[in-house]
């Protein structure tokens, strides 16, 4: 099989990523939230490589502890909202019929139509800053998606033959449901979570950037880049490296979405490449 | 023709109809919300050592004394005479200053459309044109990577280029330099809600570009996938065979075809733009609806918050009903159907 370069890169990318987030306090040179006020703003050196903030705490550090906050608000979003979609998306499309006109029609419909990051802006602002409310509220407009996708897939594999003839025998709709059904599902939401890790970190990041976020002093890509704006000509690494950490992980996620789309959708990957 | 201009008018109608719960929902969900949150407006516009006295006068003049469903009641009530209320911060209609602000953002999201389109769909004709070999791969890379730009980087970044260190372009379209180099939470701060409108002019350029980049990203792959659907179609070797130039080909034939998903895809991007723009004008201090949101949130001000979320809802529904009927101008099969 052919392996691409660039898919290459991301994995790595996103295992130096998991291990930042993993062994932070293993990895970070000093402690993130140490101040030195007389080593503020420094330039990157060979004691601090990415440089020193405002209130001298070093960057890398940050950086580093930053993954952290992004990983696991990232996996745990996408984690409940594959939990609430797959389950909502899964019922309707099984079971169809007044079910299915409520859950799509009437409930997925009606948060569709109102912009989903807006939605968790407003859960943040109201109910204050914290990585929990964060999670929560941007779960709230995040199973949207996943409902939708599952629910297609699901009428979809219903028809096929091996499912009628399943039922025929006498499977029990649960285990029609996860046995037969789930595994061809699974590979078009996992490209979708793949492209979703990729948008929840981004929101994260927009949010704590916004001041609307996980509140300081935790380090997060977008709370430094928010701080580093105030500095951004006299001392431009302190937007440079949470920019740059905050591009290449959604980069990555979004090269690992195309492939996996590609290889588990061979239609698909004609057409793409 | 009539039968067709009647049908379209039903049609119109049942998604008018349609908006209106959507529309109940979102204001109730937004009322709640700020509601059964614990802060307290009055104690944050008085200050800390304000009088328990003053502080319970202010909160009986706005009738934040009574019960939660009174007030919401009675907001309905007033909502639906039109009347949005009063800014606490700044003691105006919410209905004025959201008037004041709103071209701004509409001007704003139009240029950055703009941008995004001149850039997409050339580039995904190209891309498409030339599949699988290098142009096709170099704009496959860069449009994934003005994806995976967040636009709160993409906004200093050009900052620092264009307006810095070439100093082309103005930075901000509305105050000095300073401006732009506020931190977010000093936002709220800001206690200027009568701004003037900034002319459609160089100002517009880096907020444009910023705001339009990552839907220029995402149109440019959806033109690509769409126009190389099209090209495998027997209309196009029909045109090809008539003799029609290439170009003709390719702009006339294939991109109107082409542009349908397109126009889809468009109308579902509108609330990134939205929420992009709330980034983008916090970067550029540029007076819209996105700044004044999070202005009002910021400052606990109840009845604008309301009124801006409600303007965005709002927006976002007739953005995706014109979307519905560009839909059809483009394709006239969905006229029919």
């Amino acid at each position: 099989m052919k392996r691409n370069p660039l898919t290459v890169v991301s994995v790595t990318i996103l295992g130096i990523l998991l291990l930042c987030a993993a062994a932070a306090p293993q990895l970070a040179p000093r402690d993130p939230f140490v101040q030195e006020l007389a080593n503020r703003l420094q330039p990157p050196s060979a004691a601090h490589w990415f440089g020193t903030d405002e209130l001298g705490r070093d960057v890398l550090s940050r950086v580093i502890f930053g993954a952290r906050v992004s990983v696991w608000i990232g996996f745990s979003v996408v984690a409940l909202s594959l939990l609430v979609g797959a389950g909502i998306g899964t019922l309707a499309g099984f079971y169809g019929g007044w079910l299915d006109r409520l859950l799509n029609r009437v409930v997925i419909n009606t948060l569709m139509a109102f912009p989903g990051v807006l939605l968790a802006l407003a859960f943040v602002a109201f109910l204050g800053p914290g990585i929990g409310k964060l999670i929560l509220a941007l779960s709230f407009g995040g199973w949207i998606g996943y409902a939708r996708l599952v629910r297609g897939e699901v009428l979809k594999t219903r028809e096929r033959d091996y499912v009628q003839a399943a039922k025929a025998l006498g499977v029990r709709p649960g285990r029609l449901m996860l046995v037969h059904i789930w595994p061809s599902v699974v590979p078009p939401v996992m490209v979708q979570a793949a492209i979703g890790l990729a948008a929840v970190i981004l929101s994260e990041a927009t949010l704590s950037f916004l001041g609307l976020g996980v509140p300081p002093p935790t380090p997060t890509w977008g709370g430094m880049l928010s701080d580093g704006r105030a500095h951004v000509f006299d001392a431009p690494h302190l937007v440079v490296f949470p920019a740059l950490s905050v591009m290449l992980v959604i980069l990555s996620f979004n090269f690992l979405g195309d492939a996996l789309r590609d290889r588990l959708d061979p239609r698909l990957r004609k057409e793409l490449l | 023709m009539k039968a067709l201009a009647i049908a379209a008018a039903q049609h119109l109608a049942a998604r008018l109809l349609y908006a209106l719960p959507v529309l109940f929902l979102v204001v109730s969900l937004v009322f709640f919300l700020i509601h059964l949150v614990p802060g307290d407006p009055v104690q944050q516009m008085l200050g800390e050592r304000a009088r328990a006295a003053d502080v319970e006068r202010m909160r009986r003049d706005l009738g934040l004394d009574q019960p939660v469903l009174t007030q919401y009641v009675r907001y309905l009530g007033r909502l639906v005479q039109g009347d949005l209320g009063q800014s606490f911060r700044f003691n105006t209609p919410v209905a004025e200053i959201i008037v004041s602000r709103y071209p701004a953002t509409i001007m704003l999201a139009l240029a950055a459309l703009l941008v995004a389109l001149l850039l997409a769909i050339p580039a995904g004709v190209q891309a498409a044109v030339h599949r699988g070999r290098w142009p096709d791969r170099l704009l496959g890379f860069v449009s994934l990577l003005g994806l995976s730009f967040p636009n709160f980087a993409v906004g200093p970044l050009l900052i620092l280029i264009f307006a810095v260190e070439i100093g082309l372009l103005p930075v901000s379209g509305s105050g000095p330099l300073y401006h732009l180099i506020l931190p977010a939470s000093a936002l709220g701060a800001a206690a200027d809600w009568d701004i003037a409108i900034p002319r459609p002019d160089v100002h517009l350029i880096l907020p444009a570009v910023t705001l339009g980049a990552a839907l220029a990203a995402i149109l440019t792959r959806m033109v690509r996938m769409s126009v190389l659907e099209e090209l495998g179609q027997d209309y196009v070797r029909t045109a090809r065979a008539k003799g029609l130039d290439e170009r003709t080909v390719r702009y006339k034939h294939v991109l109107r075809n082409g542009l349908v998903p397109v126009v889809t895809v468009l109308g579902l991007q509108l609330g990134a733009l939205l929420s992009g723009a709330m980034v983008t004008e916090t970067i550029f201090s540029w007076p819209g609806i996105g700044r004044l949101t999070l202005q009002a949130i910021n400052s606990r001000d109840y009845p604008l918050v309301q009124g801006c979320f409600l303007t965005i809802a709002v927006t976002y529904i007739v953005v995706n009903l014109i979307t519905d009927l560009l839909y059809s101008v483009v394709d006239p099969r969905v006229r029919e159907a």
